[in-house]
């Protein structure tokens, strides 16, 4: 007989444990025990995590849940099957919806209600039961769970070796001896060791916004409540050896497991005389019909065999539900795009779910959907992010019900930030010091040592021990959950009742309803996730095709963009891309020029070719020296060049996606489509199991059956086991090589219109407003300043003598609240322009003081020039004021004053940074320009035409400061300047040596040494301006 | 007319008594506002002569007892504030050094100081240069104060606000004196103005202190505190005659230095439906008896603290029981007292077969009949951790006491009544 911690808690409790989920498994594992229980407070959101854990280890999971009482105390019930949980769930969901967030709790009803099947335990100190025997009401709390619970209800015993503790176990066994109710023992446990106790306490502290020296009593007695062994339960419980026996009965008893949640996809309802299956074939035959003209021969052979293995793993529901929103959307005029393996379907291609054709370009199915695959296939539908986005996301609740479906959970874990804070403000460290942290923390790069970087900032743990603590709580801390978010864009539909799988809680947002597992979570227990994602650039691209139908009379779709356009693919060529989907970060800007894509398939490799597994993986530099002809083209192995040349000859014998890892074991080993794809999956894995060997040994076996030899074996293997953790999915690159694309051309062919849409949509992509305007203006394109009488709330296109000007939004006007802008926006619509800064006043009623001044700052308040901004600021200042004859005296004395002076050009540049975040007006580095030449100081156009080995020095504008994991400490930095942008390398040393001057100043001189690629070596750093105000900038993100 | 002022403002990090001592220096009338201090000065330019002057003499004031501060001198109480708080150094007032004043120095409304850097108002000077009735009109008649402070107009008074915990009574004697007969009329001259001056304040005094300064240039203090307050003027001369000729002083007197010290105020206690209470003086003598007995630090008032510590409670030996009942009802429910021995009475343990069995210390020893425990706090892990283990034990023919284990070795830490 052994023993089993019936009640144990984890760091999903949120604050209140010292441990994760995994960490109790393995805690429970180390001492051999057969089981163990997880009961979070009001949650089920570690429970996966718990299980998957447990099952690794061969342990048994039980999980259950602490309810919030009215009164405070909790009650931990245990399902004892399917029908427990899902009362559990159901029990959960109801209480969490119908309160504000954080303010729920369970009523006596409620529990009543749902303790179907759910086993009873009384808890410890802040349980119900323990509380009311304090309270000298024991009797009557365990009457009426005995009356709710019958033989269900189980009295728990803890001893943490508190003195006070004994005077209630001694009064539960009375109650258990009088009420007939067993009692079993447990440790309430808290964390999994006894050195986890601390970072329970801090805990403690952050929940109850105090330090550690404040808090008192709050924090533990001791460090009892760990995981226990059989033999020290034994001991502790030596007078009640029952008490240890019984837990093994109780946990034989809870036999529900996780693996029987039931999750069912829901039914799509058809059309009598139809299945889902014949609807499905109906629907695809007509989309298909629409997007080939006639379906040809190998169209109809890949849908007829996607069909019927959509049909034998009865997935046409799931089908029909992402079409039916893809309908809607499309209905609605709203955007829509699939992404991600999805693209690899022609039944998705047909339904109108994806863009990208994939008999065109080739993409594998099996990487989407196989036999073998025993999860749902992943759908990802991009929508415009905002409003419209909203609206797709309310449809799918309105038709399911908001107990049928639900957003995925994000679980938000401390990052270094908000651990160095908060762990900060628990040691008592004032607000200048937390801030600090906060900027050491968000700036340090992950190789760096924490101790050191902290003994920089002043916080020596060999001088000091508290010191050492922090350091060490900071780190503990890190990936600790802290609370449930919500997903961007997962949401999970169910056809049961979505509560009885995973309890619902309200998220944040009005409207919107969470589930308690995030998407990993829901991946692990079967659950369908389809992701409607908001992507910036799907609604810049929409609000680009309106303003074109709209301004210019041209209709234009994403399908109906011209390809292969050439001043399109020069842009691309020479790297002139900022703004561009996918395409315009530093990195991409940087290899452009050397990659040169000429058509769609280099731009679907420029997509996925960026990323960190591919540059660690040197597959980059190889992909560059074979494209420029520099290295020779070999297919893995010289032997297997005819079995792999297909597969691999478009990016030029490197494998760079997994559609390729798939087709290339489908070809050498004669693998099916779904071993293919649980190979991929299987070699992804951060720790080799016992899986890998035995694909491995398949991979090989058909190898040797294909005549493969021991050596090529070998290579393939190695490659793709170097492979499996960079591919990318084809169809996913394809998808967004799509955008990329179209908007690419919308910026070279309509630059006005698509910088218009970009700054409506703002934030999206790498660079912020200023530079985009800057951008925008070095490609011609004129700009109008902020006018209450010409600016709608959003950027718009005005043409003056046929010349198309961009007339900035009132949007950008900082402090101004978006329900004021459009109340301007209307009243001049309807009513005619604003005559003066009183007439606004008195027409819109919704207008505050600050935000007349900020518009007056901004010089939205000119009217035609007839005041400066200093004028209309000064004049604001009167009209905000109660109006009376009195004042209207003063008023009329008040006409442009002599002490009211015009700004400085530089003056209006800053302010306009202040006020607006951008300017249309001169560049900052402008106005030094001259000065800069005299010291010989090069600007970004010049020092992108430098020869290598060059020392030169540039000055500029910092817009970006990055430091990629896979750049092995080196930073980047952009600078910019009126001519454009120029890019450095800082190597970690030089940056060390300069630290603080590159990250505290926003103007920098730089002197360097040229290398290739447009990039200059930073050599020596200095502050070059003292400008108040700099263009923001895209730092360490 | 109106009458000349002037002020003088230190702003400094030290300590306000620090700052109030050279304040006295120069001034009766003194005023601590945040960060430093505020004093009168009006009529030192009679005596010391004019502004830079004063600043330089109360500079070396400062510089003698090693105070870094800011110090600034004004016709204008706001003035001398701004200046000492925001100018580094001396600053004393010719007109000018305001007009070169930062704005920000003046504490606006954070939306109006935004409006005004704006407008590329900076300095004081430049606000200066708007017509008041613009400045009226846009920020209302509150903003009045703001152009009473630039004008150096402003309409604030000091408010001494330093309020007297003693009087002091010194005298230099022209030849020193080593016989204190000689004394006798000084000192009781000296009680006589003090124990005035307390009277003035409404106050009475139990505690004097007398001071001299002997012509080595070394001073000798005597406490003298009896146990209730009293302005009688004989009762105290008698008083500091008896508890000098205790210990009388060795060396020749140059000055004698009397303070009296003020009695907190409290109600009377008498009265016709008044509960009866025990005397606070009778409580006074009873605690200083006992403190005789046992020593001052053992005899204090429990004070139990809200933390994890090693001991619930600290015994703060400044503090004496009030000597006010309580007038909540105790609570019905049967309480335990707990009596902790201090220190811990080292003991010898019997143990068999981890239950405890005989215990032995040099005042009892007997047979474990039941036993508790362990019981185990710890914290403080984050500094200084500490960890108890601890047992409740009922030895034979003795009562219950708690047993405590530090490093193999064993205590009775205190008993259950």
């Amino acid at each position: 007989m052994s023993f089993v911690e019936l009640h144990s808690r984890s760091a999903f409790s949120f604050l209140a444990s010292g441990s994760q989920p995994e960490d109790l498994i393995a805690g429970a594992a180390d001492l051999g025990m057969e089981c163990i229980a997880l009961l979070d407070r009001d949650n089920v959101a570690g429970v996966v995590r718990f299980h998957l854990a447990a099952k690794e280890q061969g342990i048994r999971a039980i999980v259950g849940s602490e309810i919030t009482l009215d009164d405070g105390s909790v009650l931990p019930l245990l399902p004892l099957s399917i029908k427990g949980y899902q009362n559990l769930c159901r029990l959960i969901t109801t209480i969490k919806l119908r309160s504000p967030k954080g303010e729920h709790f369970a009523a006596k009803e409620d529990i009543e209600r749902h303790s179907e099947d759910l086993i009873c335990i009384t808890g410890g100190n802040d349980g119900f039961v323990y509380q009311n025997v304090k309270n000298n009401t024991g009797q009557e709390a365990i009457a009426w769970l005995k009356y709710v619970f019958e033989d269900r209800l189980y009295i728990e015993l803890q001893r943490h070796f508190l003195r006070h503790e004994e005077y209630i176990n001694q009064a539960l066994l009375g109650l258990s001896h009088k009420f007939k109710v067993p009692y079993f023992a447990s440790n309430g446990v808290y964390y999994k060791d006894r050195k986890d106790r601390d970072l329970f306490d801090v805990f403690t502290c952050i929940k109850n916004h105090c330090t550690i020296e404040e808090a008192g009593k709050l924090l533990s007695e001791n460090s009892e409540r760990y995981i226990k062994s059989e033999r020290q339960m034994r001991r502790i419980f030596e007078d009640l050896p029952e008490a240890v026996e019984i837990t093994q009965d109780i946990a034989a008893r809870v036999a529900f497991s996780m693996d029987e949640i039931g999750y069912t996809f829901p039914d799509y309802p058809v059309p009598e005389n139809e299945t889902m299956d014949s609807f499905l074939r109906k629907r695809s035959d007509e989309g298909a019909i629409k997007r080939y003209g006639a379906i040809t021969a190998e169209a109809r052979e890949k849908l007829d065999k996607e069909l019927a293995l959509i049909k034998k793993l009865k997935l046409a529901g799931y089908f029909l539900l992402v079409w039916d929103i893809s309908e809607y959307a499309k209905k609605s005029g709203i955007l829509s795009q699939g992404r991600g393996s999805a693209a690899n379907s022609v039944v998705c291609y047909a339904l109108g779910i994806t863009a990208v054709d994939p008999i065109e370009a080739r993409l594998l199915f099996e990487r989407f959907l196989s036999e073998e695959r025993d999860e749902y296939p992943d759908i990802d539908i991009d929508l415009p992010s905002g409003d419209d986005r909203e609206k797709v996301i309310q449809y799918v609740y309105e038709k399911y019900g908001a107990r049928g479906a639900g957003m995925t959970a994000n679980v938000i874990s401390y990052r270094s930030k908000s651990a160095a804070r908060e762990v900060g403000k628990v040691f008592g460290f004032g607000e200048e010091t937390l801030s600090k942290l906060s900027k050491l923390v968000s700036r340090m790069g992950s190789s760096e040592s924490t101790v050191g970087r902290f003994k920089e900032a002043g916080l020596d743990a060999e001088k000091s021990f508290r010191i050492q603590k922090y350091i060490e709580m900071y780190s503990r801390i890190l990936d600790f959950p802290r609370h449930l978010g919500q997903h961007s864009g997962g949401m999970v539909i169910s056809l049961n009742r979505l509560d009885s799988a995973v309890p619902i809680e309200p998220a944040s947002m009005e409207g919107r309803n969470i589930i308690q597992w995030d998407k990993d979570d829901c991946a692990a227990m079967g659950i369908v996730k389809v992701d409607l994602l908001g992507l910036g650039m799907m609604a810049c691209l929409r609000d680009t095709f309106e303003i074109l139908e709209k301004q210019k009379g041209e209709k234009l779709e994403i399908a109906t963009i011209p390809a292969d356009d050439p001043k399109t693919y020069k842009a691309l060529q020479t790297g002139d891309t900022v703004g561009m989907f996918q395409v315009e970060s530093r990195a991409q800007i940087a290899f452009l020029p050397r990659s040169k894509p000429k058509d769609f398939y280099d731009i679907v490799i420029q997509v996925a070719i960026i990323r960190p597994g591919p540059i660690v993986g040197n597959m980059l530099s190889s992909y560059l020296k074979r494209r420029e002809g520099k290295e020779k083209v070999v297919y893995i192995h010289e032997s297997l060049e005819d079995v792999l040349k297909p597969t691999l000859m478009r990016t030029l014998g490197v494998p760079l996606f997994q559609e390729q890892l798939l087709k290339i074991a489908m070809d050498v080993a004669d693998f099916t489509g779904g071993q293919a794809e649980e190979l991929r999956r299987v070699m992804g894995f951060k720790r080799p199991d016992k899986k890998l060997k035995l694909i491995e040994r398949d991979l090989r076996t058909g190898m040797t059956r294909r005549g493969i030899n021991k050596d090529a074996q070998d290579t393939i293997v190695q490659s793709i086991h170097a492979f499996s953790n960079y591919g990318f999915p084809e169809s996913h690159a394809a998808s967004f090589a799509l955008l990329a694309y179209a908007s690419a051309y919308l910026k070279v062919h309509h630059i006005d219109a698509f910088t218009a849409s970009m700054l409506n949509n703002y934030p999206l992509g790498f660079y912020t407003p200023a530079t985009l305007i800057k951008d925008a203006q070095r490609h011609g394109q004129h700009f109008k300043y902020i006018d209450v009488n010409y600016s709608d709330y959003y950027c718009t296109l005005e043409e003056i003598d046929n010349t198309s000007f961009i007339r900035l939004g009132m949007k950008y006007v900082k402090g101004l609240r978006k329900d004021t802008g459009l109340a301007i926006e209307n009243e001049r619509k309807n009513n005619g322009p604003f005559k003066n800064i009183g007439d606004l006043i008195s027409r819109v009623e919704i207008i505050n003081k600050k935000e007349i001044r900020a518009l007056s700052i901004s010089g939205a308040l000119n009217f035609e020039k007839t005041v400066h901004r200093r004028q209309a600021l000064w004049e604001s200042e009167l009209e905000i004021k109660p109006k009376g004859e009195l004042f209207k005296l003063i008023n009329e004395q008040q006409k442009d004053p002599a002490y009211v002076n015009k700004m400085d050009p530089l003056k209006l540049t800053e302010t306009d940074l202040i006020s607006t975040g951008m300017t249309i007006g001169k560049h900052p580095m402008a106005y030094i320009r001259s000065e800069l030449k005299q010291r010989g100081v090069l600007s970004s156009i010049e020092a992108n035409n430098l020869r290598k080995g060059e020392v030169v020095m540039v000055a500029g504008a910092v817009i970006c400061r990055q430091r990629p994991m896979t750049a092995k400490g080196v930073l980047f930095i952009t600078l910019e300047d009126e001519t454009g942008h120029s890019n450095f390398i800082v190597l970690p040393e030089v940056f060390e040596k300069y630290r603080s001057v590159i990250v505290e100043n926003s103007y920098l001189l730089i002197k360097g040494k040229a290398e290739d690629r447009r990039m200059v070596k930073g050599l020596h750093f200095e502050s070059v301006t003292n400008f108040t105000a700099a263009p923001p900038s895209h730092d360490f993100r | 007319m109106k009458k000349f002022k002037l002020f003088a403002c230190i702003v400094s990090a030290a300590g306000k008594e620090e700052l109030i001592s050279v304040a006295k220096d120069f001034s009766a009338k003194i005023e601590i506002i945040d960060g430093g201090v505020l004093f009168d000065i009006s009529g030192l330019e009679n005596l010391i002569g004019d502004q830079n002057k004063i600043a330089k003499r109360i500079s070396t004031s400062l510089y003698k007892k090693n105070i870094n501060a800011n110090l600034g001198i004004s016709a204008d109480a706001e003035t001398a504030i701004l200046f000492a708080g925001n100018l580094q150094g001396v600053t004393t007032d010719t007109g000018h050094e305001i007009k070169q004043m930062f704005i920000e120095t003046l504490g606006l409304d954070a939306d109006i100081q935004n409006v005004f850097s704006a407008m590329g108002i900076e300095s004081i000077e430049q606000l200066k240069n708007i017509p008041e009735n613009d400045l009226i009109a846009r920020y209302g008649q509150d903003f009045r104060s703001v152009i009473d402070l630039i004008g150096q107009q402003g309409r604030r008074t000091l408010v001494p606000n330093i309020k007297a915990q003693y009087v002091e009574w010194k005298f230099e004697l022209e030849h020193s004196v080593k016989e204190l007969e000689r004394l006798v009329f000084i000192i009781s001259s000296g009680v006589s103005e003090v124990l005035s001056e307390t009277v003035q304040h409404s106050l009475s005094t139990e505690h004097m202190t007398i001071e001299f300064t002997f012509e080595s240039q070394q001073t000798k203090s005597y406490e003298v505190k009896i146990s209730f307050p009293t302005i009688q003027k004989n009762f105290w001369r008698k008083i500091i005659d008896h508890r000098i000729s205790q210990d009388l002083p060795q060396e020749h007197i140059t000055a004698v230095k009397l303070i009296c010290h003020f009695t907190k105020p409290r109600s009377a206690q008498f009265g016709l439906y008044s509960a009866a209470k025990p005397e606070p003086e009778s409580l006074h003598l009873t605690v200083n008896k006992v403190k005789k007995l046992v020593g001052d630090g053992n005899v204090g008032v429990p004070v139990l603290l809200d933390q994890r510590l090693q001991k619930p409670f600290l015994l703060d030996s400044g503090l004496e029981p009030s000597g006010i009942e309580s007038n909540e009802r105790a609570d019905i429910k049967p309480q335990i007292i707990f009596n902790y021995f201090e220190p811990p009475i080292p003991a010898f343990v019997w143990v068999e077969n981890r239950k405890l069995k005989y215990l032995k210390t040099k005042y009892f020893e007997g047979k474990v009949k039941e036993h508790g425990g362990i019981w185990r706090a710890n914290s403080h892990w984050w500094a200084g951790f500490w960890s108890v283990e601890e047992w409740d034990v009922e030895v034979e023919n003795h009562g219950v006491f708690r047993l405590s284990r530090k490093e193999r070795e064993w205590f009775v830490t205190g008993e259950y009544d």
